[in-house]
């Protein structure tokens, strides 16, 4: 029995390093994420860009999709120029949410709700190479920042998909 | 100067000003960019502190932020132009003090040093520096000038 349980955390621990090899080195080098802008009639306050830009730059860190992340309109060598990203976006919608409809009905029924758009730009060509659309939900009594938290880590998310996708070959 | 509130209370030892000024002045030292006083520089600059420590977060986690404004000033020519520079970084929240003190002081560490990169790797300066000390044939040199806070 105790074979067993040996060969079985063994076989665990080999199939955890197949499964990603050590040391993989991001695929680009830097990425400059952008202040998004906020569309005609979306309510939020300009602490909320802030709070989104610095939030969408620790996750983009934390995801290694890159070997660095730089800062609003840093300079980048030509030389990399090919192997860095630019995102940039628009938040398109936000709603306010109702307490109340939330209490009562429940199920997500009066939740916060944001939507934005984003474009990930190649430097040295300005060539599109994915569009994201993200929508979340937040219940009405959480801070606004904790739905910029959560935007921030899909995004990451969702473009880190969209690029291993984009680079895989057919 | 008073960082945190809510918690009783968490201060810097030193004004922002100053610590804003020693950060720039090492970062232009370290490039060998830094003119011994304002009179042998090229280009002199005053910088104008808007925002120093932590900003509204989400509650979970520490925002810091560092947000200033530099003019890049030729004094030969008296011609200046503006350089803006924004630094950010998320630290992780604390319950103890001990714990919230070294989350607070890294991430203002943090986005200080986001905040010096942003500005002397900013195309905004290069472009500043390129167009003031255009013809002058000089080697662009600068020294910084007492940190400000902007006038209300």
């Amino acid at each position: 029995m105790r074979i067993v349980m040996v060969a079985v955390v063994g076989a665990m621990f080999a199939m955890g390093a197949l499964a990603k090899p050590k040391g993989e080195t991001p695929q680009y080098k830097t990425a400059e994420a952008k202040h998004f802008t906020t569309a005609e009639g979306v309510e939020l306050s300009p602490a909320f860009v802030d709070y989104f830009y610095a939030e969408l730059r620790a996750e983009l860190t934390k995801a290694k999709l890159v070997n660095e992340v730089i800062g609003e309109g840093e300079a980048v060598d030509d030389a990399d120029a090919p192997k860095s990203l630019v995102i940039s976006g628009t938040i398109t919608e936000y709603k306010k949410g109702n307490v109340v409809k939330s209490a009562l009905i429940g199920f997500g029924a009066g939740f916060k709700s944001l939507s934005m758009d984003a474009d990930v730009i190649r430097r040295s060509d300005k060539q599109n190479l994915c569009v994201l659309h993200v929508h979340v939900k937040v219940d009405p009594r959480w801070n606004e920042k904790v739905m910029a938290k959560g935007a921030a880590h899909q995004m990451v998310k969702e473009m880190k998909k969209a690029l291993t996708e984009g680079t895989k070959p057919a | 100067m008073l960082v945190m509130k809510e918690r009783g209370g968490l201060f810097l030892d030193k004004q922002p000003t100053a610590i804003v000024k020693q950060a720039i002045e090492q970062s232009l030292k370290a490039a060998n960019l830094l003119a011994a006083d304002q009179e042998s520089a090229d280009l002199v600059l005053r910088v104008y502190l808007f925002h120093f420590g932590l900003a509204a977060g989400s509650g979970l986690d520490f925002f810091g932020k560092v947000e200033f404004s530099t003019m890049v000033k030729n004094i030969k020519t008296g011609e200046s132009q503006e350089v803006k520079a924004v630094g950010t970084s998320i630290a992780k929240g604390a319950m103890r003090k001990k714990s919230m003190q070294k989350n607070v002081e890294e991430d203002i560490e943090e986005a200080l040093h986001d905040a010096t990169r942003n500005f002397l790797r900013g195309t905004q300066l290069k472009e500043a520096v390129e167009a003031l000390t255009k013809g002058a044939g000089v080697t662009p040199a600068a020294a910084p000038s007492g940190g400000k806070t902007p006038s209300k």
